[in-house]
């Protein structure tokens, strides 16, 4: 029988620097990898090290189970830290529990921002990396390609990635929510703060053009303005600019509002009201908030930017229900095949059996006519297929109800078929077990 | 046709539209993105029957455009709208936009449904070429300027969804406000054509059929006054003159002369251009 096993830790109740030192770094994976092929060479491994989830999947015969002390041992001796130090930290699922767990993870369920695309992209590379150093062999392989599989169909089918829920993300959305596609909107940025560079990155990235950096610190901008090939600006210059840009990002260190309702209300009259977006990410506030009173201006500060991110998030969680549905559904597909490819060997051996028996029959025949022994081996042939038919069913049923095991014992007590055995020693090969 | 099949067949075109209405509300209330696609089908489905509805009255009663009542008109008018939604805004297609043309749909048609074989409309027989060109050509200018008007309805709720700073629904579901401005010059601008283009064929229908190019009459005067506000906005909006919420509101404004010009004169009991009696 087959185990699936996922042992590791996450985000969720486990500390950042233990995330830190357990993660597999890229360069250090193919070692963690050539570890895991000399120590448990017949077990099945995949490592999923992100930031947020250090998770360790296998799948191996039931015979050799996987004892969690051993994987902790190796993640401590790997990553050179003491087992009490994560632990109280690690959790360990089998079976369907864990089927379930690398679809919910490649979903984007078990994320910390529900349905990120992010963990998808990293689970294919975890997958490749596992590949390549052949460490997933049939069970595995399904059961990683299923779960991609499912975690693209559940982002096609709901829209648990949808709504953007960053503060650079959502500037965008609101963006396209009033310029439409971007292409080529002009940007003005007050001011060189982090996060009004991360915005102009993610702006610039769907579309928009940087036209303008305003800074006092004149080294500081210039540098700005280059690397997102604007034109650095004076403290003097940029309110008249207005006209010139069709998106404004406000993050200065000044104390009080430096854009006035006055100096928009000017703009918009000679932009022929064409609509302006103001992103004031400043604390304090840059943009006087009168200014959203005005028509086709819309302002959004900080926490208004974070109000649509929670927004968004929530219409994320709404679609919860319709994906774990999915998920579902893939795991109950999953174990039925995984059933019925534990059935495999025993369906050779009953054929072999019986057409030993058919053989062994024409045999003590001895010499019949041609014809007549053609229509004997016909007959024969009939009787084992409609013989065969009923314990066939009967296995696909119990394979789809989870109690296949207990079908395998009885066809092999009843046929005297032997010890249930490994896929390996009847010969099912990796390419039938992954069809 | 036997006029009982008329109305079941135009009943059928009213209950799908409004069928595809639902679906946009399910899919709107966030049922599952295929609604959508469903609703679609269905409005095809329904602008399929409402084209047999008119096809087998032309047939039937010889003319061209079937206009002879006012529940016909109401059924025309719905079908040209209906057409310049499917045909020539396939392309910019929303499902905003179906959200409202599918009720809208089904209720015109409904509206009709009720006076099909009463209340005849004062419109003379449409057998002249210049009249069959003049009907069409006004009704599908109609039609193009309630399509610009549901727009500029859209256009506002999305305006007042940004304003909010919500991120509620109709914010996720509706176009950007670019986009909608574009819905909203685009039948504008065929309408501004379309209409000039019925008032030119109505010079020459009515020169052929009374002797005299301009007749007097209330709705010559207003339609020719509406074709140029229309023209005012267009040109001062291409003209990067008038753009955003205030461009949005007059094509609101305008459209409520639309309105009064097509049922309000007929109110007045005065001229050629009653839609019924």
């Amino acid at each position: 029988m087959i185990q699936f096993l996922v042992y590791g830790i996450h985000y969720k109740n486990c500390p950042v620097e233990i995330r830190e030192t357990l993660h597999f770094r890229e360069r250090r994976l193919p070692e963690a990898y050539e570890w895991v092929r000399r120590e448990w060479p017949s077990v099945e491994t995949l490592i999923l090290s992100t930031c947020n989830r250090v998770e360790l999947y296998f799948s191996a015969e039931a015979t050799s189970p996987l004892q969690s002390e051993t994987i902790a041992e190796f993640l401590s001796a790997f990553h050179g830290i003491e087992r009490s130090q994560f632990e109280s930290y690690a959790y360990r699922l089998e079976g369907r529990t864990a089927i379930e767990h690398l679809f919910r993870v490649a979903s984007g369920l078990d994320s910390m921002v529900v349905g990120e695309n992010e963990i998808l992209g990293q689970l294919r590379e975890a997958f490749r990396a596992a590949n390549e150093a052949g460490t997933v062999d049939s069970f595995l392989f399904r059961w990683a390609e299923r779960a991609l599989r499912v975690g693209k169909l559940i982002r096609t089918k709901t829209k648990i990635n949808e709504g953007a829920v960053s503060i650079p993300s959502v500037a965008v959305e609101l963006a396209e929510k009033i310029f439409g596609r971007l292409s080529g909107e002009k940007i003005m940025v007050l001011g060189t703060g982090e996060m009004s560079g991360l915005t102009l990155q993610n702006l610039r990235e769907a579309g928009a053009e940087a036209l303008y950096v305003m800074s006092r610190n004149e080294e500081r901008g210039r540098s700005l303005a280059e690397s997102f090939g604007a034109h650095w600006v004076s403290n003097e210059e940029w309110e008249d600019l207005l006209i010139k840009i069709d998106i404004l990002i406000a993050s200065t260190s000044a104390p009080h509002p430096i854009v006035k309702q006055d100096a928009v209300q000017r703009a918009i009259a000679k932009r022929r009201h064409r609509p302006l977006f103001l992103i004031d990410i400043a604390v304090p506030r840059n943009i006087e908030s009168e200014v959203h009173a005005l028509d086709d201006v819309y302002l959004y500060n900080i926490d208004d930017l974070q109000e649509v991110a929670q927004s968004n998030l929530k219409l994320r969680h709404r679609e919860i229900r319709e994906a774990e549905g999915y998920v579902e559904k893939a795991v109950e597909e999953f174990l039925a095949w995984a059933e019925q490819l534990e059935a495999g060997p025993t369906i050779q051996r009953l054929q072999a059996y019986f057409d030993e028996l058919v053989e062994e029959e024409i045999k003590r025949l001895g010499s019949l006519p041609t014809e007549e022994k053609e229509r004997f081996q016909e007959f024969a042939h009939r009787l084992r297929s409609k013989f065969l038919h009923g314990p066939f069913e009967t296995l696909k049923e119990s394979s789809q109800l989870g109690t296949v095991r207990k079908t395998l014992e009885a066809i092999h007590g009843l046929f005297r078929l032997g010890h249930i055995s490994k896929r390996d020693e009847i010969g099912i090969s990796d390419r039938d077990a992954r069809q | 046709m036997n006029p009982t099949l008329s109305f079941l067949i135009l009943s059928c075109a009213a209950a799908i539209y409004l069928l595809a209405f639902l679906f946009h509300l399910a899919a709107f209330l966030g049922t599952g993105e295929n609604m959508n696609r469903w609703a679609l089908v269905l409005v095809r489905v329904a602008f399929l029957v409402h084209t047999f509805f008119f096809f087998s009255e032309t047939r039937a009663q010889g003319l061209v455009i079937p206009v002879s009542s006012f529940g016909q008109v109401m059924a025309f008018f719905s079908w040209s709208l209906a057409f310049v939604y499917l045909v020539l805004l396939a392309k910019i297609q929303s499902e905003s936009f179906g959200l409202i043309l599918a009720p809208l749909l089904s209720l015109l048609v409904g509206i009709g449904l009720g006076r099909l074989d009463t209340g005849q409309s004062s419109l003379p027989a449409p057998t002249n070429p210049y009249f069959i060109l003049h009907l069409g050509t006004a009704f599908f200018a109609y039609a193009s300027f309630t399509l610009s008007f549901v727009a500029a309805l859209l256009y506002l709720i999305q305006h007042r969804e940004l304003k909010r700073k919500r991120g509620g629904t109709f914010y996720h579901r509706l176009p950007s406000l670019e986009a909608l401005e574009g819905l909203i010059y685009q039948p504008m601008a065929w309408g501004v054509f379309l209409l000039f283009s019925a008032i030119g064929v109505g010079f020459l229908w009515s020169k052929s059929a009374f002797g005299t190019y301009w007749l007097w009459e209330p709705k010559t005067i207003s339609t020719l006054v509406i074709g140029l506000l229309y023209l005012i906005l267009v040109v001062s909006h291409y003209g990067a003159r008038s753009r955003g919420k205030r461009a949005a509101v007059m094509s609101l404004v305008a459209f409520s002369f639309v309105f009064l010009n097509f049922f309000g004169i007929s109110l007045l009991g005065k001229g050629l251009h009653q839609i019924f009696k």
